[in-house]
Formats: structure tokens, C-alpha cells, sequence
């Protein structure tokens, strides 16, 4: 690649840093097996997608076909999600060549090693240690490589498909932690950039979900791009219009992936849009609807393949099999992803554009309803998970489904927000606010927040769910928290003048506080429910600790040491509750040989 | 020639050629199946002597803290004695607890590289926090054998016993 180029993907050093390192931590946690039972159906799909036919013919994965997300096309079951089996089949031809001329376990660890290889190098440029992070860099890798592959076993894998999707998710995590690092450096510098793109990276569910094939890592992503893509669209420039253009192809990808949430993203985009747009000429407007329905494209092309209708989405079709694919749960078994929405009224044959329209407003209208008249929901998925009793069986005695502040402590320090808010309109003019709006930082802002408030609106009659984990309905919500505590002014000049303290308590935190959840674990017999409720509670003291920080701050009384070690805490934290889950709730079929240790 | 230049490549290297020499066309194989005691004979096919030495005459269980409430059942190991193995006869150790409606248990497949002695254990086991309530549980744990005879399937209750599970809350 030449130099201009990968700066196109990555922009500068610090971009291709936080996305290796992305990779890297996720990869330390990926596991050769299906961890949820609706993986199932994206796997097979992908199996008979690369032999050429979109009808899920074979059960190469599972011993059914009848799996949860399964559905009744024309001419026999296929799967949904047809975004990432798509965009899997590249990752899929590159494991199958790797493995025509290597031990693919060989192979993988290599890959593995040099991609240590390449974030510890990449780090030393950016910190002008370059001769240092060469050898140090060197020497590490090749004891990775010669550990791992003394320990290597082979891989038992009836088809490679799953670790191709596990590929993709694996990239779109790390470009994900690069589009938020871009981000945050268009607005406020290079450095506060880094720090929320490594925030993301290793310090939050992302870490989890990079190497479990669902949707949740793609769809944060596209949210990502699309902000992304309109904050540079209101920046000055040539490229503006082209910006502006590509904001709007994200939109058609995340309908590929899931329909309803391809409607959240549409909306969010156009209504902020309209509202900050500062000029419309014909030019841009031809451009931006052009590309908007290109990206429309692969979605029509699948639903003509899959349902023989160009409106008709996987979800929309019924479920394949007598039982509707069952519920949906860990490991084996079957399991109903709680992605599936209520899609009742569209079983009857539909035609009209309008429909799917009236049942995504249908949905908002519920969620609506759901947080006026039951407020405690809001409360289980953002502020305290504990044990929730759902109605099924897939949920059996765990209370491993955490709440949205116990997995991201580090967005307790956003309490600040109305107080900054506050102050801010008391100095404005009701006259400013539109001009106010259209500067590239009010317009991520305005996104941000539209976008999680649909979404919220979107997903919350289902939460609090069983096999959630991390509200991973909602797991877009993470990336924009922590573009949100970046945009606080507070939590930057902590990062600009403590960034050595904030990276060694985080590091401090991670190295002691993970040995001591193993000794306590071990010695006194917690269960994974045990633990993560434990460190729930612990996230929850440290957000609320953050929380006092920064209301402090935006009124004034600022202690920026002590919000530096606030912040590593709870970066720390949420990479340890991120290990519980793999190494003690999940616990098995680690891919790479060394892990864990 | 600056090392600290050279080493990044010679690393690439060194991965590079391994894997290749790693893949199928060449002799050489990294990745070994790690199951030579179990030949090829499925799970449950073969034989063997198993003297069951001690069984547990309680178990626990224990109610989970800090917000998580949940119950997990904790039952000691049995003690098995394995001699004479042929095959690969399987050993389930499980748990029938009649008031909460549930068997637990886990198999455990034994070879002629698992003789002697052996602990088996029932695996984790969770319970809603309103299935269970505090007191006592009458249970039965036992050992059950399951191997081949002459080409027959044999399953043979082993030790059979009747225990109390206490839940108690933390």
C-alpha cells in the first residue's frame, strides 16, 4: 500500500494504531466455538452462500436447521444478516487459501504474533521510541509464536465459516476504534483522538463482542462512519460534498444488516441533516441521493433472492421449522435472538413501501410507551442489572446480563452533560442556536444523541433480555458514549496532562485487580453470576465517583489527577468484566494456544 | 545493518516460513492429534473394572450475592477406582434433586490412559433465586456405567446414594 493510501483508512499513525490494537485485544478472547445459538444461522448461510446458493441446504454447523433468526425463503430456510455473511466471504477465501499452504492453527498464531508485532511497533513511532519498539516488539512476537505453536492443537472446525465471520467483526471492531479516534481528533487534536479510540479498543464490551458473529460490532460501526462521514461533510473543504455523500452509504449497509436498524440510522441522520445543513445545492443533492441508493442496492439484491421481493427483509419472512427456531441461549441448544422484533403485522404478504415505515414508527411508539409507562426498564438496562427474571428458560439462575453503566463506567462522567448544557444556553441566543448547530462538532453531537435516543427507543419494550450480556441491543450506545465523555472539556485536559497516570493505573488496575478476581474467584467459589454482579457494583461506585468528578469540574472546581485516575479505574474495571466473561463465564475453546495461560 | 530495522522482517520471516512449513504439502506436523490413548472407538464402546470408593452424603446450595441472587448446587466429588480399560466406557456422575424437578450431572469418558484413581465431579449448576427456598432437599446421587459387552450396550447403576442438599443464604 502506498503511504497516501492507508492514510485514507487510517488517517495517521494513532488511526492505525487504536484499530491493531483493537484486533489485538479482541483476538486474545476468540473462541473456535458458537457461543450463541442463533450463530448458528448466520454461519450455515455463509457456508451455503459460498457454495453459491443463498437456501441453507446442510446443517455443516448445529444439528438443525431449525435454529433461532432462521426463516422460510422461497425455496427453503435462509438466514438474515446477510450484510456480514456477505462481506465475510472475502475473509472466507483468505482462511481457505491460508489453509491450502499452512496449519491453519500455525498460521493463525503467526498472524496473531505479528499483529503484536505491528501495534507495539506502530506505538514506538507514535511515542519516538521507534528503535526500542522494534526490538522489544521483535522479541515478544517470536516468544508469542514459539509458545504458541509448541501448544498448538488442531483446529476442529467442520467448516471455516465461523471464523471467517469472526474475521470480519474482528476488522470492523478495529476500524471502528479508528473511525471513533478520527473522530474525536477532527474535533479536539490528535491526542484526545488516541485516547477514546483506545477507550474503545480494550476498555470496553467491544473486546467482547469483536469475535462473536452478531451483528451488534457492524452496526455501531456503520453509526460510527456515518457520523464520522457528516462531521467531515461540515468541515470546509473540497471534499465536503463527497463527505456528505458517503455519510449516507452506511445507511443502506446497516438495512442489509438488520432492516429496523437501518430505519434508526436513516432518521437520525436526515433529521440532524436538515437541521444543520448549511446550504443545499442541486450538485449535492443528486450526489447524496445517488449514494444513498446504491447502498440500497445489496440490500434490494438479497431481499429479490432470499423473499423473490425487493421490500421484503430476512426478519420480515416466517420462521423456518414447526417450533420457529426455539429460544435463544449460550452455547448449544436453540435460542431466539431478541433481535427479532415483533414483525406480526408483516406476515401477511406486503407490497407498499409505506408499511415498513408504519411498523418502524410502530416500534417508536412502544418505546415510547415503555419508558413512560415502565420506567424500571430504563433503569435494569442503563443504571443496575442484578438478577432480572425473564420468561425463559435460556436464562436459568444467571444474572450475567449486565447493565449499560456496570459495562462502561467511564460514561457515569456524561452526568455532566445537562450541567454544561445549562450553562451553555444561558449564554446563547435562541437566533444562534441554528448557526450554533451547524458547526462540525454540534452536528456529530446532534447525530449522536438522535441516533441513541431512536435506537434506545427502538430496543427498549425487549430490555432488559437473557442473553444480552452488555445490552448488546443497544451496543451502539457504547462507541457514542465515549465520543461523548471525549467532547466533556474536562475529561481531555485530563488526558492531555495526566496521560502517563490515567495509562498506568488503567494498566495497574487490569494487572492487580485481574489477579485478584482470579484469588477471590478460586478461593471462594464465585460463580460467573457472582463475580459480575460484584464487579457491576463496583463499576457502578467508580461511574458515580466520575460522575461527582465531573459535575465538579463543569462547575468549576476542577482536580484533574484525581479524574485521570477515575478514568484508568474504570477503564480497568471494564476490561476485567470483559475477562470475566471469557475466562470465566465463557471459559473454553480459546483459539490461540497460550490462552489462557 | 541496524538490527532494530532487520528484526520486524526477519520476525515476518521466521512466522512465514514455519507456517509453510507447517502446511499439508510437507511432512512436518505441528499440530498433532493429542488423543492417542482414545483410538478410534467411540465414546461408551469398550470396558472396564470401575469400583465406585466413596460418595458425598451432602450437598449444598449456596445463594449468590451482591444483586446476583441466583443459586448454585455444589456436590463434592465421587471417588471412582478404574482398572482394566478396553475401549472408551463412559462414567456419568449425577445428582436427582425430586422437589426442584432436575437431574444434573456430567459423563465423564475414561481410557486406558485414565486408570487408577479418578474424582468426578457434577459441574456447575444454576437455579432461579424463587426456585429454591432455604432449608432442606432430599437427593439422590449416583454413578452410572456405560460401556459395551459383545457388541451390546450395558448401563449398570454403580452406587446409589441418598443425600440432604442444604440451601442456605449467604
Amino acid at each position: 500500500m502506498t503511504r497516501t493510501r492507508w492514510r485514507v483508512v487510517f488517517g495517521d499513525r494513532r488511526g492505525l494504531f487504536v484499530c491493531l490494537l483493537a484486533a489485538l485485544a479482541a483476538t486474545v478472547g476468540w473462541r473456535t466455538t458458537v457461543t450463541i445459538t442463533d450463530n448458528y444461522t448466520v454461519v450455515n448461510g455463509l457456508v451455503a452462500l459460498s457454495e453459491g446458493h443463498v437456501v441453507v441446504r446442510e446443517a455443516v454447523f448445529g444439528s438443525s436447521l431449525q435454529t433461532p433468526g432462521m426463516v422460510s425463503g422461497q425455496g427453503g430456510p435462509v438466514a438474515r444478516n446477510y450484510a456480514h455473511i456477505v462481506l465475510s466471504l472475502p475473509a472466507l477465501w483468505l482462511l481457505q487459501a491460508i489453509a491450502a499452504v499452512a496449519d491453519l492453527t500455525v498460521a493463525l498464531v503467526g498472524v496473531w504474533s505479528l499483529l503484536l508485532l505491528a501495534t507495539v511497533v506502530v506505538a514506538g513511532d507514535i511515542l519516538d521510541r521507534a528503535r526500542l519498539a522494534r526490538l522489544a516488539g521483535s522479541g515478544v512476537a517470536v516468544v508469542a509464536f514459539v509458545v504458541g505453536v509448541t501448544l498448538a492443537t488442531p483446529l476442529d472446525q467442520p467448516h471455516l465459516a465461523l471464523l471467517a465471520m469472526q474475521t470480519t467483526a474482528v476488522a470492523v471492531a478495529g476500524l471502528s476504534a479508528t473511525l471513533l479516534c478520527r473522530l474525536v481528533a477532527l474535533l479536539h487534536g490528535e491526542r484526545a483522538g488516541l485516547a477514546a479510540g483506545v477507550a474503545l479498543a480494550i476498555a470496553s464490551p467491544g473486546v467482547l463482542w469483536a469475535t462473536i458473529p452478531k451483528r451488534h460490532v457492524l452496526t455501531a460501526a456503520f453509526a460510527l462512519a456515518t457520523c464520522y462521514w457528516l462531521a467531515r461533510s461540515r468541515t470546509t473543504g473540497q471534499s465536503a460534498r463527497r463527505f456528505h455523500a458517503l455519510a449516507y452509504v452506511p445507511v443502506g449497509l446497516t438495512a442489509w444488516l438488520n432492516a429496523a436498524e437501518g430505519l434508526v440510522l436513516l432518521a437520525a441522520l436526515v433529521a440532524v441533516d436538515l437541521l444543520t445543513l448549511p446550504r443545499l445545492d442541486v450538485r449535492r443533492l443528486a450526489l447524496v441521493a445517488g449514494a444513498f441508493i446504491c447502498s440500497l442496492l445489496p440490500l434490494v439484491v438479497t431481499n429479490l433472492l432470499v423473499a423473490g421481493d425487493p421490500l421484503t427483509t430476512p426478519r420480515m419472512l416466517p420462521p423456518y421449522g414447526p417450533d420457529g427456531g426455539g429460544d435463544i441461549r449460550f452455547g448449544g441448544g436453540s435460542t431466539g435472538d431478541g433481535g427479532s422484533l415483533p414483525f406480526a403485522p408483516l406476515l401477511t404478504p406486503v407490497a407498499e413501501v409505506l408499511t415498513p415505515l408504519r411498523v418502524f414508527t410502530g416500534f417508536l411508539t412502544d418505546g415510547l410507551r415503555a419508558v413512560v409507562t415502565a420506567p424500571e426498564k430504563l433503569y435494569h438496562t442503563f443504571l443496575r442489572s442484578g438478577y432480572v427474571a425473564t420468561q425463559n428458560t435460556g436464562s436459568t439462575g444467571l444474572a450475567i446480563n449486565l447493565a449499560f453503566l456496570e459495562a462502561l463506567p467511564i460514561a457515569g462522567a456524561l452526568v455532566a452533560l445537562p450541567v454544561l448544557a445549562v450553562r451553555r444556553a444561558r449564554t446563547l441566543e435562541l437566533a444562534g442556536i441554528r448557526a450554533s448547530l451547524a458547526t462540525t462538532a454540534r452536528t456529530a453531537d446532534a447525530f449522536a444523541l438522535g441516533y441513541a435516543i431512536l435506537i434506545t427507543l427502538v430496543y427498549i419494550p425487549r430490555l432488559p433480555l437473557h442473553a444480552m450480556l452488555t445490552v448488546r441491543y443497544v451496543y451502539p450506545l457504547f462507541p457514542l458514549a465515549l465520543y461523548a465523555v471525549a467532547r466533556l472539556p474536562a475529561a481531555r485536559v485530563a488526558v492531555h496532562e495526566q496521560a502517563t497516570l490515567l495509562a498506568f493505573t488503567y494498566a495497574g488496575g487490569v494487572a492487580i485487580g485481574g489477579q485478584l478476581t482470579v484469588l477471590v474467584v478460586v478461593f471462594a467459589e464465585y460463580g460467573a453470576s457472582e463475580t459480575l454482579q460484584a464487579y457491576a457494583l463496583l463499576a457502578l461506585g467508580l461511574a458515580a465517583l466520575l460522575a461527582g468528578w465531573s459535575v465538579a469540574a463543569a462547575l468549576g472546581r476542577h482536580a484533574t489527577r484525581t479524574g485521570a485516575v477515575l478514568f484508568g479505574l474504570a477503564g480497568a474495571c471494564a476490561s476485567n468484566v470483559i475477562g470475566v466473561f471469557l475466562f470465566q463465564f465463557f471459559a473454553e475453546s480459546f483459539l490461540l494456544p497460550f490462552v489462557p495461560l | 545493518m541496524d538490527i532494530a530495522r532487520a528484526a520486524p522482517t526477519a520476525v515476518v520471516a521466521i512466522v512465514v516460513l514455519t507456517a509453510l512449513v507447517s502446511g499439508p504439502a510437507t511432512p512436518l506436523d505441528f499440530t498433532p492429534d493429542a488423543t492417542p490413548c482414545d483410538g478410534d472407538v467411540r465414546a461408551q464402546v469398550g470396558n472396564a473394572t470401575v469400583e465406585v470408593r466413596s460418595l458425598p452424603d451432602r450437598a449444598t446450595l449456596t445463594q449468590a450475592g451482591y444483586g446476583a441472587r441466583v443459586w448454585t448446587l455444589s456436590v463434592p466429588q465421587a471417588i471412582v477406582n478404574v482398572s482394566d480399560v478396553d475401549g472408551r466406557p463412559a462414567l456419568s456422575y449425577r445428582i436427582f434433586i425430586p422437589d426442584l424437578g432436575r437431574q444434573v450431572g456430567s459423563r465423564t469418558v475414561v481410557s486406558r490412559c485414565t486408570t487408577g484413581r479418578l474424582s468426578l465431579a457434577v459441574g456447575e449448576s444454576t437455579f432461579d433465586p424463587d426456585e429454591v427456598t432455604p432449608g432442606e432437599y432430599n437427593a439422590t446421587v449416583s454413578v452410572v456405567y456405560r460401556g459395551t459387552d459383545g457388541g451390546q450396550q450395558v448401563e449398570r447403576t454403580l452406587a446409589e446414594r441418598s443425600i440432604t442438599v442444604v440451601a442456605e443464604e449467604s
